[in-house]
């Protein structure tokens, strides 16, 4: 005799194509031949009829082929072990049948008690089957960025599934410490087992309920945000001027440390020329200048001397004695070098040009710099930082001499 | 140079560390010891590491209670928010606007492309945008935003042949503005979509 699964495979065989088509298109409206070949599906619970001539595959089919071809998006789970207990209730019975009698009742007992043992392993499959399932959609499929309604729709159902299964479990447990499970002592034995075993599954849906839990929370708070943030644009859309009068956020801002973003800095250092690489790279590059400047020099000359007078600056000190004048060049010099410069170096090598002595320039400097000065109402220390060199006298002990000033330019915008 | 330098010299002008655009250099922060041997060095500087709210990048901001810091830099970013705000709506409505976009977020150029040109009103918003300035093509004004958000370092190449994009962490940080301003000018929250769903 043929195993009914085999039949049952065979009769789906014969009605390939239907099945196909009613999978693909939900509904079959089947010829008097097509009907021929669906109808022992019918009989065994896989296809529907739905009026005279049309037919669908039942859920279980459906999701029978869901699975391989990984249509299954949503993983449903059965949440109720109800079945399972009173099929637990109905072992019981058998087991404390009095009917037993005679040289067969040890082995009839050792079977049945068979019986009990595999429903709660059935019981232990299918709540680890479970935890596992939900487990795998939740690696595979979480992520912060997954925000969709379809995606909060099936996690909350998740979470229903899992709180039901759990409650059904409790449910479970509850009724296994009750009679008749605790009259027989084998049967005690398996439930402590099973109860033993059980317990990692348990935690594992717990973890599960956690992370659907916290995704849901994350979940809220970002919709909240994307709300707020569309709230904005709102009022923006009401109120076109509002973002010219921030007055409370100014204000607030001030407390918040996004708003103390650093302007970014720049760094720029001599390069060591001690190190033999560095040496023969400066070679090559000085070399390159050379080139270049055999070309470019006219045109070079003619841009300016500074970042200062390219800034207008020269023009605003344009009649301030020639001290100032000198020291305006100075400042220029010094942004053009992008580095500190010596004031008697600058002296030195400009001297030719200039009209003034050295010691009135830096004095002069010293006056001009410590008056803090303003120009075009930007204070000159925005522009220019500079350093006091001092050293001791040789004769007059605790007094100093003038050395030297240092300049340094501050990056400006 | 090490790899220590480099990336302290690209905190220092201002960059954003973040997971997606700069993983490695991320992930070196990430190290506990690392993070601690930076914030030690920068002190000098009067700047320490501070995380995005996500955490999903680094930034340098100043160790000192300097108020008048504080404000300019809030000024400086007002100047834009007019823009910012209108970018960043038109990437809400074409990718989800119940939520919010994120660093790691991906974007493909043809999925906005086709939201913008079946929306009218975002077509004339993005028309207005500065990146579109004398740009009628919507494709054209698209591409405009694209490479105007990728120059400021909001968004990044993921995919140059298909035009996939992602969004670095300065995206986080901008969200962080909006929602500072909203709270803080109390603008009042608008009705959520699934309200307004139901009552239609």
């Amino acid at each position: 005799m043929t195993h009914p699964v085999i039949e049952i495979i065979k009769q789906m065989y014969y009605a390939r194509e239907q099945i196909a088509q009613a999978y693909d298109e939900r509904e079959i409206q089947a010829s008097p031949d097509d009907t021929d070949r669906i109808l022992p599906l019918v009989k065994s619970y896989l296809m529907n009829r739905k009026g005279d001539n049309n037919f669908r595959l039942t859920r279980r089919l459906n999701a029978l082929f869901d699975l391989p071809l990984r249509k299954q998006r949503i993983s449903s789970i059965d949440t109720n072990l109800g079945d399972d207990v009173r099929a637990l209730e109905d072992a019981m019975r058998y087991l404390n049948d009095d009917s037993l009698i005679g040289h067969d009742r040890y082995e009839t007992r050792i079977e049945r008690l068979g019986d009990v043992e595999d429903i709660l392993y059935s019981i232990h499959d299918l709540l680890d089957d479970n935890a596992t399932r939900i487990q795998a959609r939740l690696d595979n499929n979480f992520g912060l960025l997954a925000t969709s309604k379809a995606k909060k729709a099936e996690n909350q159902r998740y979470l229903n599934d899992l709180d039901k299964l759990i409650d059904s479990y409790n449910q479970t447990i509850r009724r296994l410490r009750e009679e008749p499970f605790t009259d027989d002592l084998d049967v005690l034995d398996y439930i402590e087992n099973f109860s033993g075993k059980t317990i990692a599954i348990v935690e594992k849906i717990k973890r599960c309920q956690n992370t659907i839990r916290e995704f849901l929370y994350k979940q809220r708070e970002i919709e909240l945000k994307a709300r707020r943030i569309r709230s904005v644009f709102s009022h923006l859309r009401r109120k076109p001027g509002f973002l010219s009068d921030v007055s409370q956020a100014e204000e607030a801002s001030e407390q918040q440390n996004i708003f103390y973003q650093i302007k970014p800095i720049a760094i720029s250092a001599v390069p060591n020329i001690d190190n033999p690489v560095t040496r023969e790279e400066m070679v090559d590059l000085i070399q390159d200048i050379q080139l270049r400047g055999k070309t470019t020099t006219e045109e070079k000359t003619s841009k300016g001397k500074s970042l200062i007078e390219g800034d207008g600056l020269v023009e605003k000190v344009e009649d301030a004695p020639e001290v100032i004048k000198a020291l305006a060049v100075l400042m220029g010099y010094t942004h053009e070098h992008g580095r500190p410069v010596s004031l008697k170096d600058y002296w030195s090598d400009h001297k030719s040009e200039l009209t003034i002595s050295i010691d009135e320039l830096a004095f002069e400097s010293i006056n001009y710099l410590q008056s803090e000065p303003f120009i075009d109402d930007v204070p000159v220390s925005e522009y220019i930082d500079y350093e006091i060199m001092l050293i001791d006298h040789p004769v007059f002990n605790g007094n100093k001499w003038l050395s030297d000033i240092i300049l340094t330019p501050i990056k400006m915008e | 140079m090490n790899e220590s330098s480099v990336l302290a010299q690209k905190l220092l002008a201002g960059k954003v560390v973040c997971k997606y655009s700069m993983p490695s250099e991320y992930e070196h922060l990430s190290t506990p010891s690392v993070y601690e041997e930076f914030n030690r060095n920068f002190i000098f500087l009067g700047v320490k590491l501070t995380e995005t709210s996500n955490k999903s990048g680094f930034y340098l901001t100043y160790i000192s209670n300097n108020k008048g810091a504080a404000r300019d830099f809030f000024k400086g970013i007002m100047t834009h928010m007019r823009t910012t705000l209108s970018w960043l709506e038109i990437m809400m409505e074409a990718t989800d606007r119940d939520s919010l976009i994120n660093s790691g977020q991906d974007i493909s150029f043809s999925n906005i492309l086709a939201s913008v040109t079946g929306n009218m009103e975002l077509q004339e918003r993005l028309s207005r945008l500065p990146s579109s300035k004398g740009e009628i093509n919507v494709k054209k004004q698209l591409e405009g935003l694209i490479k105007y958000l990728k120059k400021e370092g909001v968004l990044m190449d993921l995919h140059t042949e298909l035009e996939v994009y992602r969004f670095t962490g300065m995206i986080d940080l901008i969200n962080e503005y909006v929602l500072f301003i909203q709270e803080a000018e109390n603008i009042p929250l608008e009705e959520s979509s699934e309200k307004q769903d139901r009552l239609l």
